[in-house]
């Protein structure tokens, strides 16, 4: 199909500006991820092999401690959702992120002494282990395994579905993904088995290879190329950042300026077009997504300015643009989606160049809708509760606001990956100086980010469209307006190494609840190492080619269910694993029930959301989420049920609330 | 440190005195009731700022924007400044609150031992060495 370029001059202007520096830089990233996890399997020929592959032997000093805990919780979402809700929503997303500042010292202070001593007590090399230990109950420790089984294989499928859907965000439009793309769509166009999903080869390549590298190198390394590929992909994150802030800043001419600029914003509209050439195209030609288009005013107003978010496609012959999606009526396909932006002054005048080369196009507004909270007014970017296309409370009212403060901190504390975190720290010195650490790392990540593409909104105007997309292209801009453009590669690696750093240690989770917690302590305590090391290289790698193969045909609601299982395991673990750890009276009753109790209240309230509104949501009562409602519940239920029933054994009280004593 | 071994029940029917709460417990419990109070103080102070002083009320347009270093004045008073006192209090936490405790040798394998000890006992087999190869802790 050829461009209308010829005949419309500028029509391709919008396509993207990444070029192939993105995937060379991934390229010499996946090569330092594998050499890693070389090393690390050395490593593990000269240790104890469980407590090393699933534990790194309890060693982690404070660099490989704090990265490795900082980049954990750092996912895709931190460098893809998250810059699009502050380029979408404004200065209040500050607030959404804000109790940031007090994760670190809370989900780490929190549980780090008491249970890195538990569990090196007893030996324990998981969540699981140290849970069963504290009780003496297998099936306290059945319990939790199974919960951590079946929240962490839905997150690491979505989290799959997740990695490969930012790398093909980030490498659309680069030549050579372009052409691997063709490549693979030929070949999976002969493989009837794969049914709809080969309709997105470049969903497939980038799945493909984001599951192997993955599998390969968490297999192969175990917990130690784990940790130190966090450390590489934590420090890979924090210098983006800090490279983009002052590139951003200065492009948009300094931050007080942005903030006066966004003041005056108004929130776009989201509309449905229909576009028609002036006389019949010659030969198929298309409007690329994101193309700017202009519709002149008769009396006099500043012209209305549109950006496409669908592809339009014309037919030779033909003046009317279609949507390129199959199987459409003839009235749905001309219905072309756009955004109508509501631009300064000034930013007319910086993008005047642009609006100017739009192509010679006529344009019918066939529906507008305006977002439901914070249309035609002025200041909804630099106040609160922000502007919000489908809530009438605003994108973050004061109670959800406190919500997101209680679960950023909280749910950081109960989720097992971040505690088995807790577990492999080498002494309490080390403990003191990452939690340190980490506070600065979150300062130095998370509200430079708010600054970068609050930039981004006034520099890069229009970007509603595919707001996903935001990173890669302020990435492009700031490096190539000081003229530097090999340096936008090393910034939209920040993403893939969030997406990794979350992605190898869920697939650790899952394999070290199969082997040790199912295998080793359920059904064969007598195994020997041998057959537990293959059993763990094994079940590492059918895990994550499972996740892989489920992935292939994606599961819809990512977001959510990555929210759900998050929320699902905290509201789970935390209250009973901090009664575990610091009440002496509390007994396997109060913690079987207490963790049941939170379990069900939130699978309940998911029901109740996902039944009210026909999708996967929850249901939250008074505006809070239920990861608030869900440990209230597992607090109440866990303390009734230890008081209610006899105290525990006096042998366990004394064993892990008591000195040792000396021999 | 020397190695533990963990009191018996039978011991403790028999009367045996308790020995004194484990110093790492305590220290973690102290620290703990601290860190509720730090989060419970930056929470308040936030979302007090923010909403009193940074959320436009219904219907209202907001008259002209204040600014401080850059931003708006109540994300700078809501976020930027508690989020440094947080860094700065975290010093005072991390590096003169918080104790230095002995967390203890590693008993790998201890506990698959002990578990294989009682499955040979409740089959009525002698009590053995787990896979681990390390000895039993009792």
């Amino acid at each position: 199909m050829s461009s209308l370029s010829h005949g419309l001059p500028g029509l391709l202007a919008a396509s993207s500006l990444v070029s192939n520096a993105a995937i060379i830089t991934f390229a010499i990233y996946i090569v330092g991820v594998l050499v890693l996890a070389w090393l690390s399997n050395r490593l593990l020929q000269s240790k104890s092999f469980l407590s090393e592959y699933f534990l790194g032997s309890r060693s982690l000093g404070v660099w490989a401690f704090a990265l490795t805990f900082a980049a954990t919780s750092s996912s895709g979402g931190s460098f893809i959702g998250f810059p699009s809700f502050v380029y979408t929503h404004g200065w209040i997303v500050s607030l959404w992120i804000g109790s940031y500042m007090i994760v670190p010292i809370v989900s780490m202070g929190l549980l780090a002494k008491r249970i890195n001593q538990i569990a090196r007590r007893t030996g324990a090399i998981t969540v699981p282990d140290v849970l069963r230990d504290r009780f003496e109950s297998p099936v306290f420790g059945t319990l939790a395994t199974s919960l951590i089984v079946f929240f962490m294989s839905f997150n690491l499928i979505a989290q799959f579905k997740g990695g490969a859907v930012i790398l093909q965000t980030l490498l659309e439009s680069v030549p050579l993904f372009e052409q691997a793309r063709d490549v693979t769509s030929r070949i999976v166009a002969q493989l009837p088995f794969l049914g709809s999903a080969a309709n997105d080869p470049g969903y497939l390549i980038c799945l493909l290879v984001f599951a192997v590298v993955v599998v390969v190198y968490t297999a192969y390394g175990g917990f130690r190329a784990v940790v130190w590929t966090d450390v590489m992909q934590g420090l890979v994150m924090v210098g983006g950042v800090v490279i983009m802030l002052p590139l951003a800043i200065y492009a948009a001419g300094g931050l007080g300026h942005v903030t006066r600029q966004m003041a005056q914003m108004e929130p776009p509209k989201l509309v449905k077009l229909q576009i028609e050439l002036p006389t019949p195209a010659t030969a198929a030609a298309a409007l690329p997504k994101n193309q700017w288009l202009r519709l002149d005013s008769d009396d006099g107003q500043p012209p209305r300015i549109f950006r496409l978010a669908d592809r339009c496609t014309f037919a030779a012959g033909q003046t009317i643009g279609r949507l390129g999606t199959a199987g459409l009526s003839p009235d749905a396909a001309r219905r072309i989606g756009a955004v109508e932006v509501m631009l300064t002054d000034e930013q007319r005048t910086r993008m005047a160049p642009t609006l100017a080369e739009t192509p010679a196009v006529r344009i019918e507004v066939l529906e507008s809708v305006e977002y439901v909270a914070g249309a035609g007014r002025r200041g909804v970017f630099v106040t609160g509760p922000g502007p919000s296309p489908s809530s009438a409370a605003g994108f973050l009212p004061l109670s959800l606001a406190l919500s997101f403060f209680l679960m950023w901190t909280f749910s950081g504390a109960g989720q097992p990956s971040n505690m088995v975190r807790l577990m492999a720290f080498n002494n309490t010195r080390t403990l003191r100086r990452a939690m340190f650490t980490v506070s600065i790392y979150y300062t130095l990540i998370y509200f430079p980010l708010v600054m970068i593409f609050c930039c981004a909104r006034y520099v890069l105007p229009g970007w509603e469209t595919q707001s996903d997309r935001i990173m890669p292209e302020m990435a492009h801009m700031t490096t190539a307006s000081i003229g530097l453009p090999w340096l936008a590669g090393l910034l939209v690696a920040a993403p893939f190494a969030a997406v990794m750093s979350t992605m190898d240690s869920f697939l650790l989770m899952i394999s070290s609840a199969v082997v040790r917690d199912i295998y080793q302590r359920n059904l064969n305590p007598e195994a020997s190492e041998r057959t537990i090391k293959r059993l763990t290289y094994a079940v590492t790698v059918a895990v994550g080619l499972g996740a892989m193969l489920v992935a292939v045909y994606p599961p819809a609601y990512l977001q959510d269910i990555i929210v759900f299982t998050g929320s699902g395991l905290s509201t789970s673990f935390l209250a009973p694993v901090i009664l575990a750890l610091y009440w002496p009276r509390f007994n396997k009753q109060g913690a079987i029930a207490g963790m049941l109790g939170g379990f069900l209240a939130h699978i309940l309230l998911y029901a109740i959301g996902s039944w009210q509104q026909g999708s996967m949501a929850a249901y939250e009562p008074w505006g809070f989420h239920p990861f608030v409602v869900g440990c209230i519940v597992s607090t109440i239920v866990a303390l009734a049920v230890t008081c209610l029933t006899p105290p525990p054994p006096e042998d366990l009280v004394r064993k892990f609330f008591h000195a040792e004593p000396s021999r | 440190m020397s190695s533990w071994s963990p009191t018996s029940g039978k011991d403790a029917e028999a009367g045996k005195s308790r020995p004194a709460y484990d110093p790492v417990f305590l220290n973690a419990r102290r620290e703990l009731l601290v860190i509720v109070v730090l989060f419970v103080i930056f929470c308040v102070w936030s979302l007090a700022v923010c909403y009193f002083w940074g959320y436009l009320p219904a219907g209202q347009e907001l008259p002209e924007v204040s600014i401080t270093l850059g931003m708006p004045s109540w994300v700078f008073w809501g976020i930027v400044a508690p989020w440094l006192a947080v860094d700065v209090v975290a010093v005072w936490f991390c590096f003169i609150y918080m104790a230095n405790d002995d967390l203890g040798e590693s008993h790998e394998g201890e506990d698959l031992a002990e578990q294989v000890q009682h499955l040979h006992e409740s089959e009525g087999g002698q009590s053995g060495n787990g896979p681990s190869g390390k000895g039993n802790a009792r």
